[in-house]
């Protein structure tokens, strides 16, 4: 009944969010079109391998800050334009996987105790991708382009991360806390302005008052309890 | 629409036009319970949209004793053919447009629910649209996907008609320059303007056949009665007494995508505190902050590790999401549904459940079992589903936009709505969007009987059968059923156990959620 406003174009961009760095990868490329999909499946498989053996040593911390950087090439290559192709609806889903997978894992071998750590840092940047997805559906409009930058992208936050556990231990569990505040700052405050600037009310205010109950009619219980047989396009709100 | 700051001030014309300007009896002006049918409306009109202008065209023999019936504050403008009435409208399009307002059109004779024309005039929709019922009267309308394809008039005839235009046409903002444009066409239109009766059918036409995309908006579940004579405004009446108004209200304000767990408990509940909250004036936003309180609460209760406190943290969550469920309802049911208050209920959800998932882990640690990375875990699951849902929702979007239906566009004065040029085609593409109109993705291409177009028939299919339905909403895990996992597991097991069952049911759903859509993108490609 209520009519949400549909997603723009460049709403996929937005869910990606991709930072200045990859952003500027997939510009310096200019019209070179490449497979979107492939690309970041493989982008995700190395990830992958370096983060299965990642553990305490040098070595290994080193192999997957190369490993980002190479991740933060591959997955650059394919912002060179609007996201098309047929599956590429997934790519936000894959990117944030790989984000995801990428804290959990380094959290738990470079700083085993701070795994809440490692969850709070995760809600900050879950709220920021709700926020835009909630914002794209009921505002018709994500946050300000300057968040994409300041909140780094995926690409940034994980190259930021990568360095901190090749610096060491201690280097790491004093960086993730401190990003996840900075990072929570800049998607809050720029959601609050957001906010504030929108004026709130849109409809006209109601009128008729419920009357108390009554019997009810047969009539009025029948279509409508009846599942709706339209696709269900979006599960995420009640 | 949303990006203006001329809210406050949105004022909406609703010109009422009395028939009758040919000298005959109109509809409006049959008796009522207490005054004519006109009076009874305009004073539902008023009641319905506070803040809308009430304007009456009304023909010149009979504007006198119209105006002595309705209270001063409303306009009655006297016109003595259906030339200066469409002149009216005209004027009306252009000052709306000046000052970033709407105009209604609102046929006189109508008998009516309130909710009926609220459907139309209230709701918070981005376009122009018409309130339609079931074919059966003479203002027919063909249709597809919710678009008007033709409309009719007592001078234009539709092929194929499958609804009925009402009388109710609100015209968006975007519209009100091809308004005044088909208004002015209509007049044109040379003696056939002079015959034709009903105002608001005619501007219908004129406004399709200028290729404006009409959304046909259902009357269904309310009443709208168009009566022609004395008899038939009586029925109408006890029609419309059949319908317990509130009520139906009431049940519409749930959300036609429920999963199984929202409607046979969780609406049930919210429907009590949606009652509640509105009788007692407490707006939706409140209740979502009820929610998020309610919520925080169950959290601090799992934290506690003990079993008492996860017992209750599981009785408390649930009190929590019947509120959140209410919320949306109170929303829908006062019509003061808001971008915040959407934004607000989305992520105000993600907040409770993260917050529950953080006083699990706390409570865990405290019985000597760390799971924040299983609660991690569940943030990448939930940040997995929530990506693909959104981002296929962008892409079905698009697909819709460009196979969204066209309307007709026909010049004014041909009675039929078939282009004497090519006379198939109407009746073939209309014959093509009869079966699409409840499959939502209307892509009904023949492109062979090839696996993923089999399979998606193959989903599509099983909306014939509810228990099907209920099926694949339960397995995309709304969040009901999620937090009915977290209630039940966390009150019998523990946290660890809360976890690993979300996680499994997680990805089952994400599984469920990625490969049915990429059956449907490999299908429409």
């Amino acid at each position: 009944m209520l009519d949400q406003v549909s997603p723009r174009r460049g709403a996929l961009e937005l869910y990606i969010d991709a930072g200045p760095l990859a952003r500027d990868i997939g510009y310096a490329l200019g019209r070179v079109r490449l497979p979107e999909i492939p690309l970041v499946l493989a982008a995700g498989a190395l990830l992958g391998v370096a983060l299965a053996g990642l553990d305490t040593s040098l070595g290994s911390r080193q192999v997957l800050f190369a490993t980002v950087g190479a991740v933060v090439v591959i997955t650059g290559l394919c912002w060179s334009g609007p996201v098309r192709g047929r599956f590429g609806w997934l790519l936000p889903a894959l990117v944030r996987v790989m984000e995801y997978a990428f804290v959990i894992r380094t959290t738990a071998v470079i700083a085993g105790d701070l795994e809440w750590l490692a969850y709070a840092y995760l809600v900050v940047i879950a709220f920021h991708h709700t926020d835009s997805v909630a914002r794209m559906r009921y505002l018709g409009r994500g946050p300000a382009r300057w968040v994409y930058t300041a909140g780094l992208g995926y690409d940034g936050r994980m190259l930021v991360l990568a360095a901190l556990a090749v610096t060491g231990s201690e280097a790491y569990r004093r960086g993730l806390p401190i990003l996840g505040s900075l990072l929570a700052v800049v998607y809050i405050t720029e959601c609050a302005i957001c906010w504030i600037r929108t004026p709130r009310s849109q409809a006209p205010p109601t009128r008729t008052p419920i009357r108390t109950r009554r019997a009810h009619g047969a009539h009025a219980s029948t279509s409508q309890q009846a599942p709706n047989t339209a696709e269900v396009v979006s599960t995420d709100h009640p | 629409m949303f990006g203006g700051d001329h809210w406050e001030l949105e004022l909406t014309t609703l010109l009422v036009a009395v028939g009758g300007m040919d000298g005959t009896q109109p509809a409006a002006l049959f008796d009522r319970a207490e005054g004519t049918v006109l009076a009874a409306l305009v004073a539902q009109l008023r009641e319905v949209v506070p803040d809308g202008r009430v304007s009456v065209l009304a023909p010149e023999w009979t504007a006198e004793s119209i105006r002595g019936q309705l209270p001063g504050s409303v306009s009655v403008t006297a016109c003595r053919t259906i030339r200066i009435a469409l002149d009216e409208v005209v004027r009306h399009a252009y000052e709306a447009l000046a000052k970033g307002d709407e105009v209604s059109l609102i046929d006189g004779g109508i008998v009516a629910h309130n909710e009926a024309l609220a459907v139309v005039l209230t709701e918070p929709t981005s376009g122009t649209a018409l309130l339609v019922g079931g074919h059966n009267g003479s203002s027919g309308v063909r249709t597809a996907e919710d678009i008007v394809l033709s409309a009719g008039s007592s001078v234009h005839a539709v092929t194929d008609p499958d609804r009925d235009g009402l009388g109710v046409l609100r015209v968006a903002q975007t519209d009100l320059g091809t308004l005044a444009e088909a208004a002015r066409n209509i007049s044109g239109m040379g003696r056939m303007s002079d015959t034709a009766s009903d105002l608001v059918d005619l501007v219908t036409v004129g406004l399709v056949r200028l290729g404006t995309k009409v959304k046909a908006v259902p009357v269904d579940p309310y009443v709208l009665v168009r009566p022609h004579t004395q008899l038939e405004v009586g029925a109408a009446l006890v029609d419309l007494r059949e319908v317990d108004e509130d009520r139906l209200r009431l049940v519409s304000s749930g959300r036609p995508d429920d999963g199984l767990y929202a409607t046979l408990v969780g609406r049930r509940l919210a429907r009590i505190v949606t009652r509640w909250a509105v009788r007692s004036g407490i707006s939706a936003n409140q209740v979502t902050l009820g929610s998020l309180a309610v919520a925080l609460l169950a959290a601090v209760s799992f934290a506690t590790g003990a079993r008492v406190g996860l017992i209750a943290g599981a009785l408390v969550l649930q009190i929590s999401y019947v509120l959140g469920c209410a919320d949306g309802e109170i929303a829908r049911y006062t019509r003061r549904i808001t971008p915040f208050g959407g934004w607000f209920d989305a992520v105000s959800e993600r907040v409770k459940e993260y917050a529950v998932y953080a006083g699990l882990c706390i409570g865990a640690v405290r019985g000597g079992d760390r799971v924040w990375t299983l609660a991690s875990a569940m943030l990448a699951g939930q940040a997995y589903r929530q990506m693909v849902d959104a981002g296929f929702a962008v892409r079905s979007a698009e697909w819709r936009a460009e196979e969204a239906p066209e309307p007709l566009t026909l010049p004014i004065n041909l009675r039929d709505d078939v282009p004497a040029t090519a006379d198939v085609e109407p009746s073939a593409s209309a014959a093509g969007h009869s079966h699409g109109s409840s499959g939502g993705t209307g892509s009904h291409r023949a492109t062979g009987l090839s696996f993923p177009r089999g399979a998606v028939d193959l989903l599509d299919n099983t909306n014939k059968v509810p228990a099907l339905v209920w099926l694949k909403r339960t397995l995309t895990m709304p969040v009901g059923e999620r937090w009915l996992v977290i209630s039940i597991v966390a009150a019998l097991y523990g946290p660890r156990e809360v976890f690993l069952a979300l996680l499994a049911v997680t990805t089952v759903a994400a599984l469920y959620m990625t490969v049915g859509r990429m059956l449907r993108s490999i299908a429409h490609a």
